[in-house]
C-alpha cells in the first residue's frame, strides 16, 4: 500500500515530465535532450521563489507552482526562437543543440545557484495513517500500524498530476488548439497550407513542453531536493516512458509512466539501483532496435 | 606525392618540432590531445564521413581503456598485449552494437547508442570492486613500459602518442581514400541511391562503425598508458559528446578537422576550467554556436572558401 | 524457361494493403531488347520495375535474372549481378561534385587501375555530355543536367539490363534527341527497359512495347501493333 503510493507518486511525476518530451516530439518531430533541464529549472525555481516569499511556505508554493513553468516555458520559447527556428528543426542538429542547451541551463545554475542541494517545503504536510486491517483473536479488526502512513502532500501530487493529465487531455482532444496541434503533428506542410501558422505552434509547443517538466519538478521538490544536476534522471526515465509508450503517443506515454513508475520500486527489490538501471537502459535500446513504434504505439508510416 | 599526404606529413612534422620547442606544460597538454584526436578521427569516420551520429562513442573509448587496463592490472599482462586487448574489446564492442544499433536509424540510432554507452557506464560502476568505480585506479609503472620504454616519461611519452597520432591519421588517410571509404561517402549522401549501385550500404555502415570503435579504443587504451589512470568519467555522457564537439568543431568528413577541434576545444576547456566550475558551459555554448553559424565547423569552412581540395 | 530471356517475372504480385498493384504478372525481355513499358499513370509500372530491382519485396511470383532465380536477393546483390536503375525522382549524391558520382557509379565492378577508372569515368560523362560540369556539385546542377547525370551513372555501371525510369522528364528538345542518340548507341550492349511518357521517343526507340494498366499487362507487341491496339486506347483515352 505504501509502496504504492510511492510508486503513484513516481508515476504521476513521470508522466507529466515524460508528457512534455512526448508532446515535442509528436508534433516537433525533434527529440530536446535539454528536457530533464527543464525540470531541473522547475525545481530551482521554486525554491528561489520560495525563499523570496518566505515564511509561508503555502504561499511561497502557490506562486512556485505558477512561475516556474512560465519562467521555463518563456526560455524554451526564446530558445525556439533564437535557435531551433534557425536550424529548421532539422532532427540531428536539433539534438546536437539541445545537447548544447543542457550544458548551458545546467551550468548556469551551477554558476548561480551552486552546487548544494536545498529542500523546498511543502505547504501541507500533515502524516496521515493508513488503515491496515487484521484478522485477530476478536476476529476482523481495523487498525492503524505504525509506519504505515503517508503524507497529505503526497496524495495532493497524485491528484494534482490527474487533473493536469486530464486538462492536456481535455485541451488536445476537445479545443481548437489541440485540433491545431494534431493536425500540425500530421503534417505540418498541409497545416500550413491552411493557414495555421506552424513556427508559432513550434514555439508553443516546445514552451509547454518544458512547462510541464518544470511543474512536475515543483511538485516533486518539497519531497526531493533542488540540485543542478537533477536533471539527467527525470530525463532519462522521460526517455524510456516516451519509448515504451510509443514515440508521440500521448495516452501510451501516460500507461508507460505509470508501469515505470510503479515497477520502478519493484525492480530495485531485487536488484541494486545500478543493476535495475543497466536493465533499462538496455530494455529501451531494444525495444527502439526491435519495436520503434513502441510497445503500446500504433505503427506510423 | 601528392599534395595530400604532404599536407599530412607535414603536420606529423610540425607536431615533431613542437616536442623539441614546446615548454613542459604545453608538452604534455599535447600529447593529451593527439590522443585525444585519435578518438576525434574515430569518431570522425562514423559521423563525417557515414553520416551516422552517435551519442555513445565514450563506450568504445572506455572499452579500450579498460580492455587495456583490467588485464594489466587484474590478470598482470605487459603492456603490449594489454593494449591489443583494449583494441580488441573496442572492435568487437562496435561490431556488437552495430548488429543491433545499425537496424535503426537517424534519431533512433542516437538514442540506441546513448542507451548502451549509459549501460556500459553503469556496468563499470557495477563493478566496482575490480573498477574502483567513478574512483577509478592509477596504473602501476610495470604496467607503462615496453622494452626499455618508460612511457611516464614526458618525453617517451609525446613521441609515443606522435606515433599513435601519425599511424592513425595516415590509416583514416588510406581509409577515406579507398573504394570502400568512398562508398561510405555515398551512405551518407544518399543511402537509397547507394544501394541502388549494388552497395550494400549495411555492411558498410558496420564495417565504419567497427573501425570507429578501433579508432576509439585505441585511443582509449592508449591513454591509460600514457596518462596512468584509468576511470568511469571516461565512460560517462561529456566523453559521447566531446568527440562530437571536437568534429563539429574542427569539421565532419575531413581528415585533419578532429585534429583541429580536439586541439581548439581542449585548450578552450582547459583556459575556462581555470576560470570558473561551471567549465562545461563553454561546451554548450559553442555546440550551439557551431549547430547555428559554422555547420561544417573550422576546416569545413576553409575547405568551402579556399581550399576544395583537402580531403 | 527462354533460354534467351535475360529478365523474366512469373506470377509477380504486389499488394499494398487492400490494392494489387501489381497483379500476376508474366513478363519476358530478351537479352539485347529495347524495350518500353508504358501505361496511364498509377498503372504499376514503377511497382513493378520496384519489385524486379528489389527497391519493393514481391507479395508472390518469382523473378528471374540471367537464368538465375533472384526472387528473394536483396536490391544491391541483383544491381551487382548486373541490373542498373536510374530514378523516377533524381536521385544522386547532391553534395558530390558530377566526378564523383559517376565515378561511385564506376568503381564497384570496374577492374583495373586507378588511373583507368578515372579515364572511364571521364569517357562517361563525355558520352552524356557532362564533361565540362565535371568538377560541379551535383546539387547546384541545372534539372535536366541532373537527369543525364542520371542516366549517366546508370551506364557507368555497365550493366546488363538497364532500367530507365521516366528518363525524359524534365528534358528540353535538344537534350532528348541527345538522349534519343545515347540509348541507340549502349543498346548494342545493353539490354534496356524503359518506363516512358514520351510516344514520340517509346516509338522511335522501342523495339517491342508492353503496356500495363491496373496493374496488368494488357498488351504487347511491336510499336505498329501497339498503336493499332484498341484495348490500348481505351486503356489511355478511358483511364
Amino acid at each position: 500500500m505504501l509502496a504504492l503510493i510511492e510508486g503513484l507518486v513516481q508515476a504521476a511525476v513521470l508522466s507529466l515530465t515524460a508528457l512534455g518530451l512526448s508532446l515535442v516530439f509528436g508534433v516537433m518531430r525533434v527529440v530536446n535532450v535539454a528536457h530533464g533541464e527543464f525540470f531541473m529549472l522547475g525545481a530551482v525555481i521554486a525554491w528561489w521563489v520560495a525563499t523570496l516569499v518566505g515564511t509561508n511556505p503555502a504561499l511561497g508554493f502557490i506562486a512556485a507552482l505558477i512561475a516556474a513553468p512560465i519562467i521555463a516555458g518563456l526560455i524554451a520559447v526564446i530558445t525556439d526562437w533564437l535557435v531551433l527556428k534557425r536550424i529548421n528543426y532539422d532532427p540531428e542538429a536539433t539534438i546536437v543543440a539541445t545537447i548544447g542547451l543542457l550544458y548551458i541551463l545546467q551550468q548556469s545554475v551551477l554558476m548561480t545557484f551552486g552546487p548544494d542541494a536545498r529542500p523546498v517545503e511543502a505547504p501541507f504536510n500533515t502524516r496521515l495513517a493508513i488503515p491496515w486491517i487484521e484478522n485477530t483473536d476478536a476476529g476482523w479488526a481495523l487498525y492503524w500500524p505504525w509506519g504505515l502512513s503517508t503524507t497529505s502532500y503526497k496524495l495532493f501530487v497524485i491528484v494534482a498530476a490527474i487533473a493536469l493529465l486530464s486538462l492536456i487531455w481535455y485541451i488536445m482532444s476537445r479545443t481548437k488548439l489541440g485540433l491545431i496541434l494534431r493536425a500540425t503533428q500530421l503534417d505540418s506542410e498541409t497545416a500550413l497550407a491552411f493557414g495555421i501558422p506552424v513556427e508559432r505552434v513550434y514555439a508553443l509547443v516546445f514552451g509547454i513542453g518544458a512547462a510541464l517538466a518544470a511543474v512536475a519538478a515543483v511538485l516533486i521538490v518539497p519531497i526531493q531536493q533542488a540540485h543542478y544536476l537533477m536533471g539527467a534522471d527525470p530525463l532519462l526515465l522521460s526517455f524510456i516512458v516516451v519509448i515504451i509508450g510509443g514515440l508521440g503517443s500521448l495516452r501510451g506515454t501516460v500507461i508507460a509512466a505509470l508501469i515505470i513508475g510503479m515497477s520502478d520500486g519493484i525492480i530495485s527489490v531485487f536488484f541494486t539501483p545500478t543493476l535495475a538501471k543497466i536493465m533499462a537502459t538496455l530494455l529501451v535500446a531494444m525495444v527502439l532496435v526491435y519495436r520503434p513504434q513502441g510497445l503500446f504505439g500504433t505503427r506510423r508510416v | 606525392m601528392n599534395r595530400n599526404l604532404a599536407l599530412h606529413l607535414a603536420v606529423i612534422a610540425a607536431l615533431y618540432i613542437l616536442h623539441l620547442t614546446l615548454p613542459a606544460y604545453h608538452h604534455g597538454q599535447v600529447a593529451r590531445i593527439m590522443v585525444l584526436a585519435v578518438f576525434a578521427m574515430g569518431y570522425n569516420i562514423l559521423f563525417g564521413y557515414s553520416g551516422l551520429l552517435s551519442l555513445g562513442h565514450a563506450m568504445f573509448f572506455a572499452a579500450g581503456m579498460y580492455g587495456m587496463g583490467l588485464s594489466a592490472q587484474h590478470l598482470g599482462f605487459a603492456t603490449l598485449p594489454a593494449f591489443l586487448i583494449g583494441i580488441l574489446c573496442a572492435t568487437a564492442l562496435a561490431f556488437v552494437v552495430g548488429l543491433l544499433a545499425l537496424r535503426t536509424i537517424g534519431v533512433g540510432f542516437m538514442i540506441v547508442t546513448l542507451m548502451f554507452a549509459q549501460a556500459g557506464y553503469l556496468t563499470i560502476l557495477y563493478f566496482g570492486e575490480y573498477t574502483r568505480g567513478d574512483e577509478g585506479f592509477v596504473l602501476t609503472n610495470t604496467a607503462r613500459n615496453f622494452g626499455n620504454l618508460d612511457f611516464s616519461t614526458a618525453d617517451t611519452r609525446y613521441l609515443a602518442a606522435l606515433c599513435l597520432f601519425s599511424g592513425a591519421l595516415l590509416l583514416k588517410l588510406l581509409i577515406v581514400r579507398s573504394k570502400r571509404g568512398r562508398v561510405m561517402v555515398a551512405v551518407r549522401e544518399n543511402e537509397e541511391r547507394a544501394r541502388m549501385l549494388g552497395y550494400n550500404t549495411w555492411s558498410t555502415k558496420l564495417y565504419a562503425l567497427t573501425l570507429s570503435g578501433l579508432f576509439s579504443g585505441a585511443s582509449g587504451a592508449s591513454y591509460a598508458i600514457l596518462f596512468g589512470y584509468v576511470g568511469a568519467s571516461f565512460a560517462a555522457v561529456p566523453y559521447s559528446i566531446f568527440p562530437l564537439l571536437w568534429v563539429l568543431v574542427g569539421g565532419a568528413g575531413t581528415t585533419l578537422g578532429p585534429v583541429i577541434g580536439t586541439a581548439f576545444m581542449f585548450y578552450l576547456i582547459d583556459y575556462a576550467s581555470g576560470v570558473t566550475d561551471a567549465y562545461m558551459l563553454v561546451v554548450g555554448v559553442t555546440l550551439v554556436l557551431i549547430t547555428l553559424f559554422v555547420p561544417g565547423g573550422i576546416l569545413g569552412l576553409v575547405k568551402s572558401r579556399f581550399a576544395r581540395w583537402i580531403p | 524457361m527462354d533460354t534467351m530471356n535475360l529478365l523474366e517475372t512469373q506470377k509477380l504480385t504486389r499488394h499494398f494493403g487492400g490494392i494489387t498493384a501489381v497483379d500476376d504478372v508474366n513478363f519476358s525481355l530478351k537479352d539485347g531488347e529495347i524495350r518500353a513499358l508504358i501505361g496511364p499513370n498509377g498503372a504499376g509500372k514503377t511497382t513493378f520495375v520496384s519489385l524486379v530491382t528489389g527497391r519493393i519485396e514481391a507479395s508472390s511470383g518469382r523473378i528471374s535474372f540471367a537464368h538465375e532465380d533472384i526472387t528473394h536477393l536483396p536490391a544491391h546483390k541483383r544491381i551487382a549481378r548486373g541490373m542498373g536503375y536510374t530514378f523516377q525522382i533524381t536521385s544522386i549524391f547532391p553534395d558530390l561534385d558530377c566526378f564523383e558520382n559517376v565515378h561511385l557509379a564506376a568503381q564497384r565492378n570496374f577492374e583495373g587501375p586507378a588511373r583507368k577508372l578515372y579515364s572511364f569515368t571521364r569517357m562517361i560523362l563525355e558520352q552524356v555530355g557532362l564533361n565540362t560540369y565535371r568538377t560541379d556539385i551535383a546539387g547546384d546542377l541545372a534539372y535536366g543536367h541532373q537527369r543525364l547525370l542520371e542516366i549517366a551513372m546508370g551506364l557507368a555501371q555497365r550493366p546488363k539490363l538497364l532500367i530507365l525510369d521516366e528518363p525524359t522528364q524534365g528534358l528540353a528538345g535538344g537534350e532528348i534527341k541527345d538522349f534519343m542518340h545515347l540509348i541507340r548507341e549502349v543498346s548494342d550492349r545493353t539490354t534496356i527497359l524503359l518506363i516512358e511518357h514520351n510516344m514520340d521517343v517509346v516509338m522511335s526507340l522501342a523495339e517491342k512495347i508492353t503496356v500495363m494498366d491496373q496493374g496488368k499487362i494488357i498488351a504487347e507487341g511491336t510499336p505498329e501493333e501497339i498503336q493499332a491496339n484498341e484495348a490500348v486506347q481505351t486503356a489511355y483515352l478511358g483511364g
